[in-house]
């Protein structure tokens, strides 16, 4: 019943073309996707054991875009994110079947090593959860560990200025990050993140956990980061949805994605019954 | 909801049974605090022979000696200071004092110069790696290879046609002497770790520098000075500075540091100090009558004797039970860890999985006798070690230990919340760049914890060593880690039998305190290790 909805592979993104695309994951396949969808799903099916938590999801998110995923609790929407950078591979009984692409690769290939993947996909949690460690080693934390050659003050000062967080800990880079505030530990979070410069950033509700003045400046910051990064974002708040995004993706109850297009059309001129239902707050 | 219901109120519950309930609970409370608080003081009195003492004597103890301590207690508390950190210092100290006890009865057994060299080569062993690591780009296996090969030579080096270094240096015919080696394999390191904790903590590196370079001459001038002024000499003088003094130093410079809690604490083991000081020093200037102590420097410091009670000692014991600590730590510690960051990052959750981890917890509960005999069957029996040795005996311990340090390791790694986790495999960790860098920091308090209070169990075993026929009584100090040696529960044990009462009467109660005493230090110290690491720092 979504089909019929479904994006037309190339979207209205902006056209640039990422030059740096893809050393190790592509292997030549990509020719079936243009440059400007970063991920795209083709009838993904995920079990938790005898559960099914998504089925036949199909949809791409195009580049330097906001695309959010909105539905009520259990419809799936961050086991579609957890999909994408298979951290879905570290619970037990969990078993995905389809095919998702990144940049025209299927991570779910045999050849694909997860922690390779993982590389180039950024991931921001719903609760903001930094290392107890110091500001600046949270942020070098990638580079560190993905032992990423040149200047890493220079790297994690961009990063904390990308994350809009350079002015408030210029001076605390030493201090724990669990001393900073929860809206600060969450932009760290989106420094680390996007530190190594991931092609896509998953954000799994990244404000929930917040008060309503760092949730706007989260919000205000992932505008921002479209300019340069693709992000996916999982919300179940609609109005941060239509603030932010670009092109929206409504899951439903079942695991099923309903509708996908514009943000202005999902909320303005939805084509199915049931997401003018959730949207108008009549099921939630 | 009528009007008049209002005033007839809401009527009372029935407590017979919660009043009845809670006086049992405390009634059994009660009775475990008295058997066991009774056992103490009895064993106390009888170590102490506290019968002999007069009543002033009593007077001066309490006046003199404890009160002033309960006083300054009760004033901190009142004026809003923290009293565990004094506690906290105290353990501190007393746990310092111990170790560096325990320093100076290894450098009996284990010959300074020998140590001196092999510290000096895996000193330089450890420099070397550090600077290939840093300043070349050699990939992971050639930095492991040269590691190795450096760590061979050094240590080892290549029988017959290249001596090791340490060898070379243990060869040496102009030696420095005790002072000097300690000074430079201990004090210095200690010294620089203190320097690079200051640095860490104030994130200024000139402050860490001066830190350093104080801590490592005031250790020096300080421990010269002790050992001269009490008469241990300056060697010992100097031990008591590197493990005592400095580590108490660090923690009053860092509760001063923190923000959370006043510093007004600290004064609590000065006045503890002063007060003993002051009661020692009227006990001699009044001549009082004293009791007349069987846990003496005596004690402390002889060999054993199955028929002299008063002058007999229990040091061979001693040095005993720290040589199998030492065994047991270097066995049971990497193992145990090893087997629990398997366990809780790598083993898949499946049926065999739940089945080792259920024997594990039974593992713990085998009756330590298995574990003798066990040891007996394969390190004596099958792989011929000396039977009776500090090696046998402290592989058998670590077996019996093991379960626990892998129980309680388990622990701290699961307490580890996987939000950590998830964002380190989040970012394209591996899942050994996971454990390194965020599973281990925050268990590892956790896990010394767990692993100090399951050295308090093995350092109290006796079964074990009987069965793999370690000597009750040894009339000696063992001469290294292949060479029979008693251990403190058997040497107690083994003389409680002796025909004369004054053993079972006097050198039995002593030789309990001394384990206890060091027991409860040990506890004391895994406490304080527990309590600072829950604060987060």
């Amino acid at each position: 019943m979504s089909e019929d909805t479904q994006a037309t592979e190339d979207p209205d993104g902006d056209p640039l073309v990422r030059t740096d695309v893809s050393a190790g994951l592509d292997d030549g396949s990509s020719g079936t996707a243009s440059g400007e969808t970063v991920v795209r799903a083709e009838d993904v099916s995920v079990w938790y054991g005898e559960e099914q938590a998504l089925s036949d999801v199909t949809m791409s998110v195009p580049e330097n875009s906001v695309t959010a995923i909105i539905g009520p609790s259990g419809c799936g929407k961050s086991t579609f994110l957890r999909c994408i950078n298979r951290m879905n591979d570290r619970i037990d009984g969990a078993s995905v079947d389809g095919d998702l692409y990144l940049r025209g690769k299927n991570v779910y290939d045999d050849d694909v090593d997860p922690v390779a993947l993982r590389r180039r996909v950024g991931m921001v949690f719903q609760k903001p959860n930094p290392f107890p460690k110091s500001v600046y080693d949270n942020v070098a934390y990638g580079l560190n560990i993905q032992d990423v050659e040149g200047d890493h003050d220079a790297i994690v000062e961009e990063s904390l200025k990308r994350a809009a967080l350079w002015d408030e800990v210029e001076d605390r880079l030493d201090e724990s990050g669990l001393e900073l505030s929860g809206g600060q530990q969450q932009r760290l979070c989106i420094a680390r993140a996007i530190a190594v410069d991931p092609e896509i950033i998953l954000m799994d509700e990244p404000a929930s956990a917040l008060d309503p003045v760092a949730t706007s400046q989260i919000e205000d910051l992932i505008e921002e980061l479209a300019e340069d990064y693709t992000v996916l974002i999982v919300t179940h708040n609609m109005q941060q949805a239509a603030r932010i995004s670009d092109r929206t993706a409504v899951f439903l109850t079942g695991g099923e994605l309903v509708e996908y297009d514009d943000t202005d059309t999902i909320f303005e001129n939805p084509a199915h019954q049931r997401v003018e239902d959730y949207i108008t707050g009549k099921f939630g | 909801m009528g009007g008049t219901d209002e005033a007839a109120g809401f009527g009372r519950v029935g407590r017979t049974k919660e009043r009845a309930f809670r006086a049992l609970l405390l009634a059994s409370t009660l009775a475990g605090i008295v058997a066991l608080g009774g056992l103490l003081v009895y064993v106390g009195w009888q170590a102490f022979n506290l019968q002999a003492a007069s009543t002033s004597w009593f007077a001066l103890v309490g006046g003199v000696g404890l009160a002033p301590a309960v006083v300054a207690a009760a004033l901190l508390r009142r004026r809003g200071h923290s009293v565990a950190v004094g506690l906290e210092s105290l353990v501190t100290l007393f746990g310092g004092g111990m170790l560096a006890g325990g320093a100076g009865i290894f450098f009996v057994v284990v010959d300074p110069v020998a140590w001196f060299a092999t510290a000096l080569a895996a000193g330089l062993t450890v420099g070397a790696t550090v600077a290939v690591n840093r300043y070349t780009g050699l990939p992971a296996w050639p930095r492991v290879g040269f590691a190795a090969v450096v760590t061979w030579l050094a240590l080892l080096g290549v029988p017959g046609t290249v001596p090791s270094l340490a060898g070379v240096v243990g060869g040496l015919s102009v030696l420095p002497s005790d002072v000097v080696i300690y000074a430079l394999s201990l004090a210095l390191p200690a010294s620089a770790a203190v320097g690079a904790l200051v640095a860490a903590r104030t994130d200024d590196r000139r402050r860490g520098l001066r830190a350093g370079a104080l801590g490592a001459v005031a250790t020096v001038a300080i421990g010269v000075a002790v050992g001269l002024v009490t008469g241990v000499g300056p060697a010992g003088g100097l031990l008591v500075a590197v493990f005592g003094l400095l580590p108490a130093g660090v923690h009053a410079w860092a509760t001063v540091e923190r923000e959370d809690v006043s510093a007004g604490g600290l004064a609590l083991p000065v006045v503890v100090s002063a007060g003993v000081a002051a009661a020692w020093y009227l006990h001699g200037a009044l001549d009082l009558a004293g009791p007349n102590p069987w846990v003496d420097w005596t004690f402390l410091t002889a060999l054993p004797s199955t028929f002299a009670p008063r002058t007999a000692g229990i040091f061979p014991a001693i040095v005993g039970s720290l040589l199998l600590m030492i065994v047991v730590v270097v066995f049971a510690f990497p193992v145990g860890v090893g087997a629990a960051v398997y366990l809780e990052e790598y083993a898949p959750d499946s049926r065999t999985t739940r089945f080792i981890q259920l024997n594990i917890s039974n593992l713990a509960g085998v009756p330590s006798v298995v574990y003798g005999l066990l040891g007996l069957a394969i390190f004596i029996h099958q792989f011929a070690m000396p039977s009776g040795s500090v090696l046998v005996g402290g592989l058998a311990l670590g077996l019996l230990i093991l379960p626990i340090v892998i129980i309680s390791a388990r622990e701290a790694i699961r307490s580890v919340p996987d939000a950590a986790r998830e964002a380190s495999y989040g970012m394209g960790a591996t899942r050994w760049q996971t454990v390194r860098n965020v599973v281990l920091p925050q268990a590892i308090p956790g896990i010394l914890t767990g692993t100090i209070l399951a050295l308090g169990r093995a350092i109290g075993e006796t079964a074990p060593l009987l069965m793999i026929a370690a000597p009750a009584t040894y009339l000696g100090v063992p001469q290294g880690f292949t060479a029979p040696a008693a251990a403190m529960p058997l040497q107690i044990y083994d003389l409680a039998f002796l025909p004369d009462d004054a053993f079972r009467e006097g050198f039995v109660p002593a030789g309990v305190v001394t384990l206890l005493a060091v027991l409860l230090t040990m506890n004391g110290v895994a406490i304080v290790l527990r309590n600072r690491y829950e604060r987060g720092n």
